[in-house]
């Protein structure tokens, strides 16, 4: 079975990333952020009208669409 | 992504690295809003926009050292960037003043700024620039927060695990300047920088991971002084800006003061400017009643340039509310807001600051698109930039609503001017949702943007800043505005200058018959050539409409006491008696500057961002003939219902 997606999750939730699939640029960006396996997420919110989810990442938030977040795979650790 | 530089055709001219300039620039780069322009301004004493957004500074920008710090040096500002593989246009120019600006040379020395509380992820493009060959320095930022948090990073034992030259540093009050000058002029590059080309997920993954355990090796815990750390409070602001009913009604207040702030916290102002003007035009043309050049000087030049400084508060206040969002890290939270709702016309989240800034200015704000990374979302944002309400159309129409709600409360055409900002937003929206399927680019579009911590804006700096682009606005359109009136003086008093009464002289004026020809044109707008002369002005520049208005009618008509232009617009009267500005006409008049493109130097930019002329020109044309027909068609309608 595979990791769920960040976005399947409940906001509030705390997560590890166990992996990052997706368009190569969109990858290589988000490692840039801070997306990268192993790293702790935590799923702050989502934002109105199904808007962009804020994710925190080493100590920042950072919006981002579903589409992107998406390619987010995770462990959960804390809901 | 089209403008990916990874293949070497955009990377270093070998020719431009023996440059005898070469070695003589220091170029400061790192993640965005990490403090870099901070940095420049100190050491450069420029005044450069410092914004907390990640994506204010759109352009490199060159400085010599401030003589305090010493000489020789040129600085270099660059827009942030988070790798040497940019993905939008803005990060291209940062990556390119590292490898390939010929007439820069190579720079002496890399300066990457990296924020203190954000080591973990900043230090990622020090790693690349070492990599790269380049004599980097780290210059650590915000050490102040990073104490509010409750920590401390230690430079030695980070320049030791790095192997390079830390030095902590605070841009607003010039600590470690010396330190850092005194690094970089030791170092100096010997070997040619080249760019990466062998950078692989695994490789990223590692370089984060040493990363990660370097800065959590450096850090030192130290006693927190205040109860609540910048980012709990960060937190806990966003939990209201950003909760489902409170964040939009948030927003919705915010814009709505914005807008509605510029019409009636400058009233008062305006006023007491509106009456200087009038009295020293009173007090020039009564040297010499009844002769020419006190008509020229009084009647031409003090009215005209009056009627466009009086509303220079309005614009200065613009600018103000605009800075102050900007500063608060506010505007980073809105255009995160509004992402969906944009995409659905599709634009980008990203577009909310450009947009935003076109209400002042359209040039500013095309460079700021800068930062969208799909080119047709920024093509689209490029577009309907022109059609936000810039600082230009202010006097305009404060001048139409002046005259539409004439002895009216001012909180009346204050709500009337919000509306009219709202209507060319809603415009721009219509226009982006019909383009948006014209526009054959096919690009992935990403919304990814990192939400800075609020900081209590630097007032000084913001009314500063905000002087400062008052004071360009009013530096670039004077000159036109005088000589423009000078011209239209000239058009509406000769030949027949010594005419018994001032209608007949502008009867038979130059300007009244080489206006006979815009007659017809005018005829649909329900104006004459009147009108149509100051309309043509506007093209120099929009705010011409209203000093040449002033030129035009500054010969009373029947009434005597109509002092004030819109006095005096009151009284104007068409061929057939009727009154020429009624409320039909007003409303075309307001509809087609909504929607015109006059602004030559927009057209400028647009070809240098567009990067081709056909999008400008299809701008201009588009946008000229629809504000035309438009405004027709409301005032044939308007009149057909019976307003008038
Ligand atoms: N607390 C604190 N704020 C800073 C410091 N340096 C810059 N800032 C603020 O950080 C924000 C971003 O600065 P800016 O120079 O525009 O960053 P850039 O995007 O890297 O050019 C602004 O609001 C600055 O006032 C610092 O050392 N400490
Ligand atoms: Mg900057």
């Amino acid at each position: 079975m595979s990791a769920p997606k960040i976005t399947e999750l409940q906001p509030g939730t705390e997560a590890v990333l166990v992996a990052i699939e997706g368009d190569r640029q969109l990858v290589e960006r988000l490692g840039e952020i801070g997306f990268v396996q192993g790293e702790t997420i935590v799923f702050h919110r989502r934002l109105v009208f199904n808007g962009p989810l804020i994710l925190e990442v080493r100590g920042v938030p950072v919006a981002l669409r579903a589409e992107e977040a998406c390619c987010l795979q995770v462990r959960v650790t804390r809901t | 992504m089209n403008f990916l530089v990874n293949d070497s055709s955009c990377h270093s001219n070998p020719k431009s690295t023996d440059n005898t300039a070469a070695h003589d620039f220091v170029a400061l780069v790192g993640s965005p809003n990490c403090g870099k322009t901070t940095l420049f301004n100190r050491l450069t004493g420029m005044s450069a926009s410092v914004v907390n957004y990640p994506g204010a500074t759109v352009d490199y920008m060159v400085a010599p050292l401030n003589k305090a710090w010493g000489t020789g040096l040129k600085i270099v500002d660059t827009p942030g960037t988070y790798s040497l593989f940019p993905k939008s246009p803005e990060e291209l120019v940062a990556v390119k003043v590292l490898f390939e600006t010929p007439h820069l040379g190579i720079p002496r020395a890399v300066i990457c700024v990296a924020d203190c509380t954000q080591l973990s992820r900043h230090l990622f493009l020090l790693r690349q620039l070492k990599e790269a060959g380049f004599p980097v320095i780290l210059a650590l930022t915000m050490g102040d927060l990073a104490e509010k948090e409750g920590f401390k990073i230690d430079p030695v034992r980070l320049s030791e695990a790095l192997g390079v030259p830390v030095v902590p540093v605070d841009g607003r009050s010039g600590k470690g300047i010396p330190e850092l000058l005194t690094t970089a002029e030791q170092l100096g590059g010997t070997t040619i920088p080249k760019p990466l080309t062998t950078w692989t997920f695994e490789k990223q993954w590692k370089e984060l991971q040493t990363i990660a355990s370097v800065s959590s090796l450096v850090r030192l815990t130290v006693p927190r002084t205040d109860a609540e750390s910048p980012r709990q409070l960060t937190r806990r602001v966003d939990r209201v800006v950003l909760h489902p009913i409170f964040g939009i009604l948030f927003f919705g207040l915010i814009m709505g003061g914005l807008f509605s702030s510029v019409f009636w916290l400058a009233s008062p102002i305006m006023e007491i400017i509106s009456v200087g003007f009038d009295e020293a035009a009173r007090w020039v043309t009564g040297f010499a009643p009844d002769s020419l050049w006190a008509d020229l000087a009084g009647n031409g030049l003090v009215v005209s340039l009056g009627a466009v400084m009086v509303f220079t508060p309005q614009i200065f206040i613009l600018f103000v509310v605009i800075s102050l969002l900007e500063d608060s890290g506010y505007l980073a939270r809105a255009a995160s807001l509004v992402d969906k709702p944009l995409s659905k016309i599709g634009l980008n989240g990203r577009s909310f600051v450009p947009l935003l800034s076109g209400f002042a200015c359209a040039i500013p704000a095309m460079m700021a698109a800068r930062t969208i990374p799909s080119r047709k979302e920024r093509f689209l944002t490029l577009l309907i930039i022109p059609l936000m309400s810039c600082s230009a159309r202010l006097p305009v129409f404060a001048l139409l609503l002046g005259f539409l709600f004439w002895g009216k409360p001012a909180w009346q055409p204050g709500l009337a001017l919000a509306g009219l900002y709202f209507l060319s937003l809603l415009f721009g929206a219509i226009v982006a949702a019909l383009l948006r399927k014209r526009l054959k680019i096919e690009e992935k579009s990403f919304f990814i943007l990192e939400l800075p911590v609020y900081r209590r804006p630097n007032w000084r700096a913001v009314l500063k800043s905000s002087h400062q682009k008052t004071l360009n606005y009013v530096l670039e359109a004077g000159p036109v505005i005088f000589t423009l009136a000078v011209l239209l003086w000239a058009a509406t008093t000769f030949p027949k200058y010594d005419a018994p009464t001032p209608a007949e002289k502008l009867e038979q004026s130059f300007a009244a018959k080489a206006g006979r020809f815009i007659d017809p044109l005018m005829e649909p707008l329900g104006g004459d050539w009147r009108t149509g002369v100051a309309l043509i002005s506007a093209f120099a520049a929009r705010e011409v409409f209203v000093s040449a208005l002033a030129v035009v009618f500054r010969v009373p008509e029947e009434d005597e006491n109509s002092a004030s232009l819109l006095g005096r617009m009151q009284q104007a009267q068409a061929k057939d008696g009727t009154p020429l500005f009624t409320v039909a006409s007003i409303w075309g008049l307001i509809i087609f500057f909504m929607i015109a493109l006059q602004c030559m130097a927009t057209v400028a930019v647009a070809r240098r961002e567009f990067g081709n002329w056909k999008f400008p020109l299809a701008q201009l044309v588009g946008f000229n003939v629809l504000a035309y027909a438009l405004a027709a068609g409301v005032v044939q309608t308007l009149k057909a219902i019976g307003i008038n």
